[in-house]
């Protein structure tokens, strides 16, 4: 009898359960990104200490840094003079963003005249590239200040580094060697990082874009902007078949691009903001005058 | 000394030049020595050539000699007694051994006398040559003694017997040289124990064996194409070069060449080594020498002599005087040679047709020859070589042949050429046959001689229309030729000449006739021959006649065939065609089964397969006459009715061909009727008068002929083909005339009627068509009446036809019938199927599925009142449609009648419906004793389950998924139906495997007043540990410890999860240390070893996560709120530590109940207290190493380590002191070889001091509890 109770009670609050979330208006995503995100803690937990154990310095890195970087530059079409006015702007902000980092490294930031990429990666040394799609999302310079001020901070919390570290030794990548540095592939940093990287970086490079003078809502826009592109691609399944697929392909795709949710990321941005007191209402600045120019006749000609 | 050295120099110098001196002499005796070697093995391999040359020519004498006294023995018919086969061998092997026996061996006692014979021969031929055997046996057949192994035995005729071992000795291919007979297995001689089987050849010295290319080439042919080219080169040196040469001195010339050949060849053919060349150059010789007399007055550019009868004269005596010198080498080659070359030489030559008399004169030597030698090749090469020399002659003139333009040679030219025929035809007719093979070649000889006359006369011809003339001649004579006594007295030769005169005169009537008059007269010389056979007993005859008669229904047949063509597009009577071909056909018949069966004594083997034939050409005959006569619908009639008659009359003469012939006929009207009866062009309606008269005639007859046709083996099959093709008439019928829409009810009631003519008449047949007339029921419902524009047209034929199948499916066949269960239920199944259709394509598109589920439900009712044994089946094959049908549809349909949605209502239903199946429908014991009723339950719980999560929100279906499994669990607890439960205890891990993906990471909205996550994750907890605690109350029957385990790991599994996802980060730790603790309460209290289990592994996750997060995952430069603060994982440590009370009861527990498993043996499971002192000793070490200042690390070291000791003497643990010994020892040793040197000064003198004096405590509590340590140790 007194399992027909507990049966009952049980009952009772499922059905509440069922009761409250079914009444709630929020239609919640399924992805497999809860697991993701934990393995990708647990393999950055782990890898994390022999990087620690193993770094190199500063001077290796930056070598490593620009052979890379030249193998990339190496791979993309020369810049065109409006490109090479933009990368003169981005250098500029993102040079006065890196004065406040941590490590003091040879900074250079470069633009990919791509209007695909919607994507900035940094590699180690003190490389920082954005691509032109991104710099198309963007309304003001605060914005271009914090996604910088993130980039820089993947180098300066030995992110891009250990990053390097990590795939020479899971592909005996011998990093004394130019031939051997050159085998590692671009893709792997545009991927971006595991999920605390990421964070860390949005905290550190927010804090950086405002040391120099830039308000945190260009951090706030940037990340509502691409929480709207995320939601746009948010599909539904038919079945549940077609959802056990479709969160099977997710989960190894994500696992393999860990970025954290753009929402989870704002929620972050947020607490920052309260729990620093960083100065919410400070004034956006537009972009600078020549940008805007150079942009609209970008987007004029195309 | 000197003289040593003298001495040693003389040595040396002595050496230098004696050893190059003798190596030099040895070397030229060895290459003396070797050439010594080659030259006697050269002589001996010489020697076994001639051996072997001698052995074949024993064997061919040994084989005449057989020959011979076969022939003997046939002619005196009886006089002579073959005498014993043992006893003459025994007396004349035994006196014929050049050397004693050494060895007897015992053989069996017929055989014994043969052995000493057998065991002579092999030492004494050559090792690859003569068959022992084969000449012992010809031995046995002689009545003359035999002297020797070596010697052949005289021949009764020598010439004859000389010249064959002559001839056939050298143009014997080395292949028969080596052939040997093969030795019976069973030969007690051969098998003697004291021999060893003959070593196996090589594959290369089998093929050297098999193929002498060398030897054949070198040897045999070189000399004769050299022989030949000389000559022919002699012939053209005379006829065209030399031109300063005159007549008289060219043929000089010649003559002196040809007696040069012909003398050296004499010579050497005297030596045995050049016998063969020295052969060659005889016949070379004669040849030219015939040449240049016959050049003597033929060629103008040799011409000496002015008379041609001169010439001829000589051209006689010169051929006889080389068949006279030919045949005393009693040589075929010499011969041939000479005969060919002659011919070639006046092939070469000729300028007018008497040149071609020499060919004559030649043609006639060739056949004395023949007939005298018995060399009857040399015939055929005479025949070859006479009609050719005359054809190339024609050709010469006319390249392109006569064409019918006469030239002034044709008379002599025909004369000559019937000349050559008259020649070798008498020489056929007129010789002996001594063998088999002598009479094969001849038959070559005779066959080749009227047909190269033939070609020849053809080319020539200029009056075409005396063809028919020539060839009745011919044909008369080869036909007289044939009849005469010394002919009949050789069956081959009157076999060959009768056919061939028989086959030219017939072959001679389309020379001056044609149409029926060519069929009128081989009808009559057939019939001449079928009668003369008859009366004569003369197979020849008889057999010629029905030949003849066949070739002559053929071309009757084939003159038939525009009436075929004429019959597809007219349809116009053809009487006198018709009336011509049945007459045919009456002869035909008549021979077949009148004359056949009168004399049946005369047609047996091929004289009955010809009058069958004949049989068939009247069947042909009437046929197509009956075609002529009878068009239109008529015509399927017609050949009805003669099919009808073939099958009566086979059955009253008992004749098999005849049912074939009903066979042919009956497909042959059926086919007509498919194609013209039928009218299918005609576009309905239209009411055909024809075929409504026709079809049903045709029908009838095809009834009447399976009902006389009778019904033994060979007949049943005509009977039940006639069956099945006056039932398919009426079926065609009824599609051709009535509306499509009520065909299938007029075929159902067609295949009733055949059902109960079944029961009536009692033939099996019928019922196979009313199986067949089903199937084309459900094919034109479901072609036709399923997509019937008018509703009555749908329902009213699918109904009344499925009511029908129901009704005779259980006897729609013989009660004994072995398909009769099949059958039946294929009847139902297909009206069970038409009624689904029905359904399908009547139905609301969403209601299909509920109505199909009913209909199972309904024929699982019917079956437990009725115990009908396929409807269960069907309701099962229902109930598969209507889940697909679900899945496929309902279950995405978004509809909404009266503000529910379709899809629960249908689905719903749809699963309601299966459970209730899986407790109605009747299976047999066995498979409900399997769980196999429980399909229907799994596949109802999958797609309620697929209902949820199509229904609910995402975040609620792992909820109601859990609600679903709890509910099956309790259901099958009731019932106690295990599959119930294991349906439960998917779905619970279906739900919890869900909260991955959807419930854990849900976040919080406005409104929410707790985190959804919380809300769904909790419950579903309460209900994972709910149905553990239901499992551990259950009897041991429904509860499996690794269900029940799993059970407790996902409530565990979500609470920890959850934990997870809700807490911080650096917080997760102490959270999973609390957990622990919990467990571990858990364990101690409810004494169940899982949680302990499950507290393990989250110590182990604690201290991962400790180690790897909240130490060495900070940041590098800038404090990150929690992590990494000593706060946080102390807590942490002190929890885990906190569970060590816990941990020691758990032990003592587990030493009286432990887990004796390998894996708890390794990982020591039964000493908790370990695990939870380590790991937070562990996690404390690190988070010091990592995290401390670290000047004060080895100082903190020193106090953890203090604090293990006391631990460990306060509890009595070993280990714990060890390990904090441990970490005193690497507390001094990092202070020897780091702290020292790179510490600053106060860390340096700090660590010092606490080390010392944590080593000084250490040191000092050991001392004072040295007696219990050692109690303890």
């Amino acid at each position: 009898m007194k399992h027909i109770l507990a049966l009952a009670v049980i009952l009772l609050i499922a059905g509440g359960s069922l009761y409250f979330v079914e009444r709630r208006p929020r239609h919640d995503v399924v992805t497999p990104n809860a697991v993701v995100d934990a393995t990708a803690d647990w393999e950055r937990d782990l890898t994390r200490v022999p990087a620690d154990m193993t770094r190199i310095s500063d001077n290796e890195e930056i070598r490593i840094g620009n052979e890379l970087a030249a193998q990339y530059q190496s791979a993309t079409a020369p810049p065109d003079p409006e490109s090479q006015a933009l990368a003169r702007y981005v250098d500029q902000i993102g040079k006065r963003v890196a004065a406040q980092a941590h490590r003091t490294m040879p900074w250079q930031f470069h633009v990919v005249a791509d209007p695909n990429l919607i994507n900035a990666f940094a590699l180690p040394g003190g490389h920082v590239f954005i691509g032109r799609g991104l710099l198309d999302q963007m309304t003001s310079e605060d914005e271009l200040a914090f996604v910088l001020g993130h980039e820089i901070e993947h180098i300066d919390h030995y992110h891009a580094v250990e990053r390097v570290q990590w795939e020479a030794q899971l592909h005996h990548v011998d990093l004394d060697v130019v031939a051997a540095i050159v085998q590692i592939p671009m893709s792997i940093w545009q991927a971006g990082y595991s999920k605390d990287e990421e964070f860390e970086a949005d905290r550190e490079g927010l804090r950086l874009a405002v040391a120099v003078g830039y308000s945190p809502q260009g951090a706030l826009k940037m990340l509502e902007r691409f929480k709207r592109l995320d939601d746009e691609y948010v599909l539904h399944a038919a079945t549940p078949v077609d959802e056990l697929g479709r969160v099977a392909v997710e989960g190894l795709t994500a696992y393999f691009r860990s970025h954290p949710l753009p929402s989870e990321r704002l929620v972050q941005v947020n607490e920052i903001i309260a729990q620093d007191r960083l100065p919410a209402d400070r004034p956006i600045k537009p972009f600078h005058l020549e940008y805007e120019i150079t942009r609209n006749s970008a987007s004029a000609s195309r | 000394m000197d003289g040593s050295i003298l001495l040693l120099g003389l040595l040396v110098l002595g050496f230098a030049v004696v050893i190059p001196v003798l190596a030099i002499v040895a070397y030229r005796r060895t290459g003396a020595l070797r050439a010594a070697l080659d030259e006697q093995r050269y002589e001996n391999s010489d020697r076994i050539s001639s051996l072997r040359a001698e052995v074949v020519t024993l064997r061919r004498a040994v084989d005449e000699l057989s020959l011979r006294l076969n022939a003997n023995t046939r002619a005196e018919a009886g006089e002579a007694t073959i005498p014993p086969v043992a006893e003459p061998v025994v007396k004349q092997a035994t006196p014929a051994q050049p050397v004693p026996v050494p060895i007897i061996i015992e053989p069996a006692p017929v055989l014994e006398p043969v052995l000493p014979a057998e065991e002579v021969i092999p030492a004494t031929l050559p090792p690859s040559a003569m068959p022992a055997e084969e000449e012992v046996a010809a031995a046995a057949f002689s009545t003359e003694p035999v002297p020797s192994a070596y010697v052949a035995p005289p021949p009764a005729d020598p010439v004859v017997a000389e010249a064959r071992v002559q001839a056939e000795a050298v143009t014997l291919p080395a292949s028969e040289i080596e052939a040997e007979p093969a030795i019976p297995s069973s030969s007690p001689a051969w098998q003697s124990s004291y021999e060893a089987p003959p070593p196996r050849a090589s594959v290369f010295s089998r093929l050297r064996k098999t193929l002498p290319l060398e030897e054949l080439l070198g040897m045999n042919l070189f000399a004769k194409i050299g022989i030949v080219l000389l000559v022919l080169g002699f012939a053209l040196l005379g006829r065209v070069a030399l031109v300063a040469m005159g007549p008289a001195g060219k043929v000089s010339l010649l003559y002196a060449a040809a007696a040069a050949l012909l003398g050296g060849g004499i010579w050497l053919e005297r030596k045995e080594r050049y016998r063969l060349i020295g052969r060659t150059g005889i016949g070379g010789g004669w040849a030219l020498l015939f040449f240049t007399t016959y050049a003597m007055w033929h060629v103008p550019a040799m011409r000496v002599m002015s008379s041609l009868t001169a010439n001829c004269t000589l051209l006689l005596v010169v051929a006889v005087a080389m068949v006279a010198h030919t045949l005393r080498y009693r040589s075929q080659l010499v011969t041939g040679l000479a005969f060919l070359l002659a011919f070639s030489t006046v092939a070469l030559s000729q300028d007018t047709v008497y040149a071609l008399s020499a060919g004559v004169i030649l043609a006639i030597g060739i056949v004395v020859i023949c007939l005298r030698m018995g060399w009857y090749e040399l015939e055929i090469f005479g025949i070859l070589a006479s009609f050719g020399n005359h054809f190339y002659w024609l050709y010469k003139l006319y390249p392109d042949g006569v064409s019918g333009h006469a030239f002034p040679q044709f008379l002599p030219s025909a004369i000559i050429l019937v000349l050559y025929w008259l020649t070798f035809r008498i020489s056929y007719v007129a010789r002996g046959i001594r063998s088999s093979r002598d009479e094969r070649i001849s038959t070559v000889a005779a066959l080749l001689n009227p047909m190269l006359l033939g070609a020849v006369m053809k080319f020539q011809s200029t009056r075409p229309e005396l063809a028919f003339y020539a060839l009745l001649g011919l044909g008369a004579c080869e036909f007289f030729f044939g009849q005469l006594p010394a002919t009949r007295r050789r069956r081959p030769a009157f076999v060959v000449l009768t056919v061939l005169g028989t086959i030219l005169m017939l072959g001679s009537v389309p020379f001056k006739f044609s149409g029926n008059n060519i069929a009128l007269l081989w009808m009559i010389g057939a019939e001449v021959l079928l009668v003369a056979g008859i009366v004569q007993s003369e197979n020849l005859f008889r057999r010629l006649g029905l030949l003849a008669g066949i070739l002559t229904g053929l071309l009757v047949a084939w003159k038939a065939m525009p009436i075929l063509d004429l019959r597809q597009h007219s349809e116009a009577p053809l009487i006198h065609d018709g009336v011509l071909l049945l007459t045919c056909s009456v002869l035909f018949y008549l021979n077949a089964h009148f004359l056949a069966r009168r004399w049946s004594a005369l047609f047996r083997d091929i004289d009955a397969m010809f009058a069958d034939l004949h049989s068939y050409l009247g069947c042909v005959t009437v046929f197509i006459g009956s075609w002529a006569i009878f068009t239109s619908d008529w015509t399927a009639v017609a050949w009805a009715v003669l099919m009808l008659s073939a099958a009566w009359v086979s059955r009253w003469l008992a004749s098999k061909h005849l049912v074939v012939q009903a066979w042919l006929l009956a497909g042959a009207a059926f086919f007509r009727v498919a194609i013209t009866n039928c009218h299918w062009t005609e576009i309905y309606p239209h009411h055909i008068p024809g075929r409504i008269i026709t079809l049903p005639v045709v029908a009838l007859l095809f009834y009447l002929t399976s009902a006389v046709v009778g019904s033994d083996e060979i007949r049943a099959q005509l009977r039940s083909a006639t069956l099945w093709a006056g039932s398919a008439a009426l079926v065609a019928l009824a599609w051709l005339e009535i509306a499509p829409e009520w065909v299938a009810p007029a075929w159902m009631a067609l295949a009733v009627v055949l059902v109960l003519a079944r029961r009536r008449l009692r033939i099996n047949e019928l019922a196979w068509q009313e199986h067949v007339l089903a199937i084309l029921v459900l094919a034109q419902l479901i072609a036709v009446n399923l997509s019937a524009s008018d509703a009555l047209d749908r329902y009213v034929p699918i109904v009344i036809s499925a009511a029908a199948l129901y009704a005779i499916s259980r006897m729609c066949t013989p009660a004994d019938a072995p398909h009769r269960r099949i059958a039946g239920w294929a009847h139902t199944w297909i009206a069970t199927g038409l009624l689904a259709a029905l359904a399908w394509h009547e139905s609301p598109q969403p209601w299909l599925a509920p109505l199909w589920i009913g209909f199972a439900l309904v024929l699982a009712a019917v079956d437990r009142r009725f115990d009908i044994e396929e409807l269960p089946f069907q309701a099962h094959v229902l109930a598969a449609m209507t889940v697909g049908r679900a899945v496929a549809v309902n279950l995405f349909l978004t509809d909404k009648w009266h503000s529910v949605d379709v899809r629960l209502l249908t689905v719903g239903a749809v699963v309601a419906a299966l459970y209730a199946l899986a407790w109605l429908v009747r299976m047999p014991a066995s498979w409900r004793g399997r769980d196999y009723h429980h399909a229907y339950t799994w596949v109802a719980s999958i797609l309620c389950a697929w209902m949820l999560w199509s229904e609910l929100q995402p975040i609620a279906v792992a909820v109601g998924t859990a609600v679903l499994g709890l509910l099956l669990f309790e259901a099958g607890m009731m019932w106690k139906q295990r599959p119930l439960r294991y349906e439960a205890y998917i779905a619970l891990t279906a739900a919890f495997g869900r909260i991955f993906f959807v419930n854990l990471t849900a976040t919080k909205v406005p409104g929410d007043v707790i985190s959804p996550a919380i809300a769904t994750v909790m419950p579903l907890a309460l209900i994972f540990f709910y149905v553990w605690t239901r499992l551990r109350s259950a009897d041991e029957s429904q509860s499996r410890l690794p269900i029940r385990n799993s059970i407790a790991w996902f409530g565990t599994g979500s609470v920890a999860a959850l934990l997870w996802f809700q807490a911080y980060p650096e917080w997760i730790v102490v959270a999973f240390a609390a957990l622990t603790l919990v467990l571990m309460l858990a364990a101690l209290l409810l004494k169940q070893r899982v949680f302990f289990h499950q507290a393990l592994a989250l110590v182990v996750g604690t201290m991962a996560r400790g180690i790897a997060h909240n130490i060495y995952d900070v940041s590098y430069f800038t404090p990150q709120g929690w992590r990494g603060n000593f706060g946080v994982l102390l807590l942490a440590v002190a929890l885990l530590l906190s569970a060590l009370p816990i941990a020691f009861r758990l032990r003592a527990r587990f030493a009286t109940e432990p887990d004796s498993s390998m894996l708890a043996r390794r990982l020591g499971l039964n000493y908790p207290e370990q695990w939870f002192f380590f790991a937070p000793v562990v996690l404390l070490a690190f988070l010091i190493a990592i995290r401390m200042n670290p000047g004060m690390v080895t100082l903190s070291w020193s106090v953890q380590a203090v604090l293990m000791i006391l631990l460990g003497l306060g509890v009595s643990q070993r280990s714990y002191r060890i390990s904090g010994l441990l970490l005193l020892v690497l507390c001094v040793g990092k202070i020897v070889f780091r702290d020292a040197w790179h510490l600053n000064e106060r860390d340096r003198y700090i660590t010092f001091i606490a080390l010392g004096a944590a080593l000084t405590l250490v040191s000092t509590l050991y001392n004072r509890y040295r007696e219990t340590v050692r109690r303890l140790l």
